[in-house]
């Protein structure tokens, strides 16, 4: 016999990101484990995709 | 008739003999709040009020039609129909909705209406073995089409094989086959989160403001497309676009 409560788990899908005005900031907490070398590698692989479009990732004070 | 499908049938029987002995039971399956099983058991549905909801919306004739060579080959034409007709259903609605299907024989396995800016419920993943499943779910206008970080469960999900995210203007393919664990889910949706998040602004602050959304569009899309890993753990990540104004 099926024990329901090991096979039910939740789910759920976003909506998408609001188009402008509406303003976006990821909230998500950094994961556990998450270091500034993975930060670091983050910034870097993100600037050099940028860089290819033409477009400068510039440190903003928020 | 072979026998996994015997053997599937006969577990799908236990569980619905054994959750339905209750009425209290019976009525949590017609309303719940979520929306819930819809199951096709030798044409016996189980209907609940999502099901019959979206059954009822109607169909938005004046789209593109999505091309079934844009969908996998493993998709049976009832499930590209599906997907065809799931977009022109939820086109113009405010809320999200979202099904999970079998792929293979184009069966809607759970359908659920949700939110604004989410949907989603609990549901039973027995009802799941021996199917073959993608998610389809639908982004409302005023939203841009690509997956957003909150996305991305299929990594974990080992039962999920594709994802569909469908909107007005476009139509995005997530296949992963297989799952990592949930540390490097939530890496990978951390990552794609901040760098959104910081592109996105940039993007204010150097556009012209009628040229915002369609080069938040263009640039984000791109980055899914061509900027982040296609690979975690050896399994291969792949992301399509395909534009339907």
């Amino acid at each position: 016999m099926v024990n329901e409560g090991e096979y039910v788990i939740p789910v759920y899908k976003c909506g998408g990101i609001p188009m402008y005005p509406a303003e976006y900031s990821y909230e998500g907490q950094p994961p556990i484990g998450y270091t500034e070398d993975d930060e670091k590698n983050r910034k870097e692989h993100l600037c050099k995709f940028l860089n290819e479009i033409g477009i400068v990732l510039i440190d903003i004070e928020r | 008739m072979n026998l996994r499908n015997i053997r599937y049938m006969i577990l799908l029987i236990m569980h619905f003999l054994s959750s339905m002995l209750s009425l209290k039971s019976v009525r949590k399956c017609l309303d719940d709040q979520y929306g819930g099983l819809v199951l096709s058991f030798d044409k016996i549905f189980i209907e609940d009020k999502d099901w019959i909801k979206y059954n009822s919306l109607n169909v938005n004739n004046s789209l593109k039609s999505i091309d079934f060579d844009d969908l996998p080959n493993d998709f049976c034409d009832a499930a590209c129909r599906l997907v065809d007709e799931f977009r022109r259903k939820t086109v113009d609605e405010k809320v999200e909705w979202m099904m999970y299907f079998d792929y293979e024989t184009g069966e809607v396995l759970y359908c659920w209406s949700g939110e604004k800016n989410r949907s989603g419920g609990n549901f039973n993943k027995v009802y799941l073995m021996g199917r073959k499943v993608a998610s389809i779910h639908s982004h409302p206008k005023g939203c841009y089409s690509f997956p957003s970080p909150d996305n991305f469960d299929i990594l974990e999900n080992d039962f999920e094989d594709y994802e569909l995210i469908t909107s007005e203007r476009a139509f995005w393919l997530i296949e992963f086959k297989g799952n990592v664990d949930e540390s490097s889910r939530r890496f990978f949706q951390y990552n794609l989160g901040k760098s959104i998040s910081e592109v996105m602004l940039i993007i204010k602050l150097t556009c012209n403001v009628i040229e915002i959304d369609e080069k938040t569009e263009e640039v984000i899309s791109n980055y899914l497309l061509n900027g982040i890993d296609k690979k975690m753990n050896d399994i291969a990540l792949h992301l399509t676009k395909k534009e339907l104004i």
